[in-house]
């Protein structure tokens, strides 16, 4: 894992990001059409919503990752799963993080408001409460074998709370748009139906990019805790 | 120190605990259960030292939550399901780090853990005893909802969502209490670990009660019981998973 194809795997990532990124912020910014409301105004907030897509699909690649990562480490016991299921944790809660803040700046010229008690904003909000824990619970924890196996039952458990974000809008009252095959008569429109091609290509290569922006800064941060751990081993070697 | 002081005072008779492995899995599993939640029971009836400080609280946070709720207001029942639901979850913690708090505490677990039973008995019998604090917790609760904010608090669905609620919060906070009480530094800890687990009980608890009080029929709040039920299951099956990992490494 720390070898030099590692490397340039990640270098190239980097490129295809930096191009993929240039390309989703295009689709996103320019090329697509503008979203018009109920009056015929147009909104051009809404184009923070491709941001909000990559971002939300940017944490489940994280939390997913995490969830994966720690049930191997339970399985076989090794700290290089628990490196993994860490770095998920960390870029799932940046994405986490970033779609709480994308909604909040469309929903203030969308619902007048910077937050709602909905319920996708507040189990949105849980989960990375939860995966916040998460982090604070490890930092209590000094031996690494503990400190991973205690971390692996915990992120097992909090995967638990990341279908309820998806499921939230269609079970509670909820204004928040829905999204994938899904439908709530209380929901303000359903996107995947609602998109022209433009606005569909614009969400559709958003979601790429973010979540091949998941996948490195997961792989890298992975990479940088598994030194971090060697720098560690060998620190406690020499004092 | 010679090995007569070692003698223990009362005449220990292995076979007592043996014995219990004569028994079928099930009933090994009931009287382990009930072994631990005796030991427990005994243990709290000598200080009090869990359910006085739980129902203190959480006839604190019911007494200050209501100080904000204007009287008469539309809104005082729906409230006052946040209310309620809120001095039993904020209550909650402070039962499950008496349970793993203390001198004695690792001393116990050693014990148990060296015993015949089978782990799973340890967890329901912790589980139990945490389920009786909360439901003490939340008798507390529901009179102070009752008395501060007029809510009709004897309506069994209340009572049911309550009671189940007590479950599933204890389901969860059992084990989070296992991997926090494992750390040195975790005063406070357990609180910021175990409520975001526990969050989505404390949402599905409130609309039910909120429904119920709203007068609305069966068909609208029975949903939300099925999802209590699940996260019960959820929480008790993965705790049992859980803890047998969790102990062991206590070990």
């Amino acid at each position: 894992m720390l070898n030099s194809s590692w490397a340039r795997l990640h270098a190239w990532a980097a490129y295809l990001l930096i191009v993929g990124m240039a390309l989703s912020l295009w689709a996103g910014l320019v090329n697509a059409s503008s979203a018009i409301n109920l009056t015929g105004a147009e909104q051009t907030a809404q184009r923070i919503f491709y941001a909000h897509m990559g971002t939300n699909m940017m944490a489940l690649v994280g939390f997913l990752a995490s969830f994966g990562a720690s049930i191997i480490y339970l399985l076989r016991r090794k700290l290089v799963w628990d490196s993994l299921a860490t770095a998920g944790v960390e870029v799932g809660l940046v994405g986490g993080l970033g779609t709480l803040i994308s909604g909040s700046i469309w929903a203030k010229p969308a619902w007048g408001t910077y937050w709602t008690w909905d319920p996708r904003l507040t189990t949105a909000t849980i989960v990375v409460l939860i995966y916040i824990a998460y982090l604070q619970l490890r930092n209590g924890l000094e031996n690494p074998q503990t400190r991973g196996l205690f971390a692996a039952i915990y992120a097992v458990l909090a995967y638990g709370t990341v279908p309820l974000t998806y499921y939230s809008a269609i079970w509670f009252r909820s204004i928040h748009p829905m999204m994938f095959l899904a439908s709530n008569p209380q929901a303000e429109g359903e996107f995947v139906t609602a998109l022209g091609p433009s606005m569909g290509f614009a969400l559709q290569s958003s979601i790429v990019v973010f979540v091949l922006l998941g996948l490195t800064l997961v792989a890298l941060r992975w990479r940088m805790l598994e030194f971090d751990g060697r720098v560690r081993t060998i620190r406690g070697r020499l004092i | 120190m010679t090995l007569t002081s070692l003698t223990p005072d009362v005449a220990y008779d292995p076979t007592q605990d043996v014995h219990l492995q004569h028994y079928g899995l099930a009933e090994q599993l009931g009287r382990g259960t009930w072994l631990v939640l005796r030991q427990n029971l005994l243990v709290e009836l000598e200080e009090f030292s869990a359910v006085v400080p739980m129902c203190a609280l959480g006839l604190l946070v019911v007494l200050v939550m209501s100080l904000v709720v204007e009287s008469g207001s539309p809104s005082q029942l729906s409230l006052a399901a946040g209310v309620l639901w809120g001095g039993m979850f904020l209550a909650g913690p402070v039962g499950l780090e008496r349970q793993n708090s203390g001198p004695d505490v690792h001393a116990t677990m050693t014990y148990l853990l060296l015993s015949p039973l089978p782990r799973a008995s340890i967890y329901l019998g912790k589980w139990l005893f945490h389920c009786l604090l909360m439901f003490c917790t939340s008798g507390v609760s529901l009179i102070a909802v009752a008395a501060f904010l007029d809510a009709p608090v004897g309506q069994v669905w209340i009572l049911v969502s309550v009671i189940l609620g007590g479950m599933g919060f204890s389901a969860a906070g059992v084990v989070v209490s296992a991997l926090t009480a494992a750390m040195k530094k975790n005063q406070g800890l357990l609180a910021v670990v175990a409520l975001p687990l526990t969050l989505p009980l404390f949402l599905i608890g409130m609309s039910l009660c909120r429904t119920v009080w709203s007068g609305a029929p069966w068909q609208s709040f029975q949903h939300w019981l099925y999802l209590i039920l699940l996260y019960n299951g959820l929480s008790l099956l993965g705790g049992i998973w859980a803890t047998e990992h969790v102990w062991r490494e206590w070990q």
